[in-house]
């Protein structure tokens, strides 16, 4: 450290020592305070979705004055506090665990964490694994539960959760339910919120905490391959060229943004049949090819009827390199009009 | 677990779902005059992973919680080839969410016990039963595991393949567990498997714990239609798109992963 900070050095020094303080003890009483998000560590710091919880939380947090707190299970958890030091949160408990946790394993821990401090409600993102967590600890508590949460409010007077979801089958509703019993878990739905602002000076206490799990079911892993790539069915995010583009420098643009956007990258039969891209098996609206992604990016694309007709859900559309009287436009939220070079170019350049 | 060469019982939990059009009330409750009660797709899905196990001599014993049109749902199941098939009688017009369900599923589970697994669906249409089975595995403190596509007898255990957020995994898990069906193609009712469900299997009727379908711990407060999202269209240069799509966590912020 510098020698010119004078006695601003002073507090860094001793800022810089910050400890897992060991013999927490339990919270007495009934008294169930406190918003507890269950984060997912990775390698080099937390899995995006627990900043998103965390954004989610101190707001509710701050609506009930009360502490954002988050549990991280796992044998490596080191660079996960480091990242989450950074943020708006109170504390950080910490339980170790092998890095495969079957569901039993980690929903005991949760429900040992949660005896122990009293949260009254446990924000959990939404997966198979995430849904099952959170209704297996709620059950072992004796309490109700809800999954799948695209909307998380608080009706501050009884300090009870307010949950929509939607339904599944063939209409879609929401339905809009209250939890009635503290502690309350809740999973919510993965990429409604965005992970909150740095706090420079963030004050984040860590506690190691010291949990029997109880008797495990011998569970034996035989083999683990990583996740499949997204195809272009199945991605989250996809960009697809179409026959507005006039050369293969164009089209080469379009690759680039999809490979800034980790997107999956398509082509529409406008730009097959014109010579420019050849059919790969990305031909959206042939051989039955859908795409039914969360965002779309249509670089120079029209918006041909079999195109549009290959467009599942409700993906927020953004149309690059097109005008403002294609049928494209009528399906897009945003529109970045002109020329596809100058268009993709001052959205890489945003990037 | 059953003694060596007894016959493996694996227990499936069903639900119904609504077919045809499902409009609502002004009171916020679903009409559901003229609407059939079938089984759900993803129940069919966890008969076809259950038939897995059929294949190698497992009995099926289907059960379902009547909510309205149970018997026709429950006949359904059978057609795809269950066994048995338990309704659950008495929790129609209370309010039961997924935790008084699995309450109810335990009970059945204990009384009609011993099985060697649990294979169910995940989810339901209005959420009631999402969530239940993870919550059964709980309350009978048995393992759990999602997204299953395959299972298999191994030894004493069962060896599953299921898909995750993180990777496909295969595994060696003891009986019994509880498994929740992932991605599979659904079992499909045959003709013969219609008739017998029909004209061959009775259905075990038995009566809910009128105590614990009364104990909702979540009560559901309305059903709305998904409001319709007005797109107007904005005009907008690259820099705003990229805030835009940032601010609906879209996109990676700057160095990070969406």
């Amino acid at each position: 450290m510098s020698d010119d900070l004078g006695l601003a050095g002073l507090y860094a020094t001793m800022a810089d020592a910050p400890r897992p303080a060991a013999n927490l003890e339990d919270v007495r009483g009934n008294d169930w305070r406190n918003i507890l998000v269950l984060g997912r560590a990775t390698k080099t710091g937390v899995y995006p979705e627990t900043l998103a919880l965390v954004s989610r939380a101190r707001f509710l947090a701050d609506e009930l004055g009360c502490r954002v707190e988050v549990l991280l299970i796992g044998s490596s958890l080191d660079a996960a506090t480091a990242e989450l030091k950074r943020y708006p949160i109170d504390t950080v408990y910490r339980v170790a665990a092998p890095d495969y946790a079957p569901i039993d394993h980690t929903a005991r821990i949760l429900e040992q964490v949660v005896r122990k401090r009293k949260p009254e409600l446990v924000l959990v993102f939404q997966s198979r694994t995430g849904d099952a967590v959170t209704a297996y600890a709620a059950n072992r508590l004796g309490v109700g539960f809800a999954t799948g949460a695209s909307k998380v409010e608080m009706d501050t007077s009884e300090r009870k959760a307010v949950v929509t979801h939607e339904s599944g089958g063939q209409a879609r509703f929401q339905v809009v339910s209250a939890l009635q019993v503290l502690p309350q878990f809740v999973s919510v739905q993965r990429g409604l919120f965005r992970a909150p602002l740095e706090t420079p000076d963030a004050t984040v206490r860590v506690h190691d905490l010291s949990v029997e799990a109880g008797r495990l079911a011998p569970i034996e892993v035989l083999g683990h391959k990583p996740a499949p790539t997204p195809t272009l069915e199945t991605a989250d995010r996809v960009v697809v060229a179409g026959a507005r583009i006039q050369s293969a420098a164009e089209l080469d643009l379009a690759r680039q943004l999809a490979q800034r956007l980790d997107a999956v990258f398509g082509v529409t039969v406008g730009i097959v049949e014109r010579g420019l891209a050849k059919d790969e098996g990305n031909v959206v609206g042939v051989h039955d090819h859908h795409v039914a992604p969360r965002l779309l990016v249509t670089v120079g694309v029209r918006g041909a009827l079999d195109f549009l007709e290959a467009i599942e859900g409700n993906p927020l559309v953004c149309a690059i390199g097109c005008e403002a009287t294609d049928p494209i436009a009528k399906r897009a939220a945003y529109l970045v009009a002109g020329e596809v070079p100058a268009g993709v170019a001052s959205v890489l350049k945003g990037l | 677990m059953p003694p060596s060469g007894a016959r493996l019982r694996v227990l499936v939990p069903v639900t119904g779902a609504f077919h045809g059009k499902v409009r609502l009330k002004r009171n916020g409750l679903v009409d559901t005059e003229g609407v059939e009660r079938i089984l759900s797709r993803e129940s069919a899905q966890a008969l076809a992973l259950a038939k897995q196990l059929a294949a190698e001599g497992a009995e099926l014993v289907v059960v379902h919680v009547d909510k309205g049109g149970g018997e026709e749902v429950l006949r359904e199941a059978l057609a795809h080839g269950a066994d048995q098939g338990v309704l659950v009688e008495g929790a129609e017009k209370s309010e039961s969410d997924a935790s008084t369900r699995a309450t109810t599923i335990a009970e059945v589970y204990k009384q009609m016990g011993p099985f060697d697994a649990v294979i169910g669906p995940a989810r339901s249409e209005f959420a009631g039963f999402t969530g239940t089975l993870a919550a059964l595995a709980g309350q009978l403190e048995l393992p759990c595991l999602v997204g299953v596509s395959r299972v298999a007898v191994d030894g004493v255990g069962l060896r599953i393949a299921y898909q995750s957020l993180f990777g496909d995994y295969d595994l060696r898990v003891p009986r019994p567990s509880v498994l929740l069906v992932g991605d599979l193609e659904p079992s499909h009712p045959t003709a013969w498997g219609i008739h017998d469900a029909h004209r061959v299997k009775g259905i075990l009727r038995v009566k809910a714990d009128n105590y614990t379908v009364q104990k909702a711990l979540t009560k559901r407060q309305r059903i709305e239609n998904v409001p319709q999202e007005s797109r107007s269209l904005e005009s907008v240069d690259g820099a705003t798109l990229v805030r835009r799509l940032r601010s609906r966590s879209l996109i990676a912020e700057k160095g990070g992963s969406p």
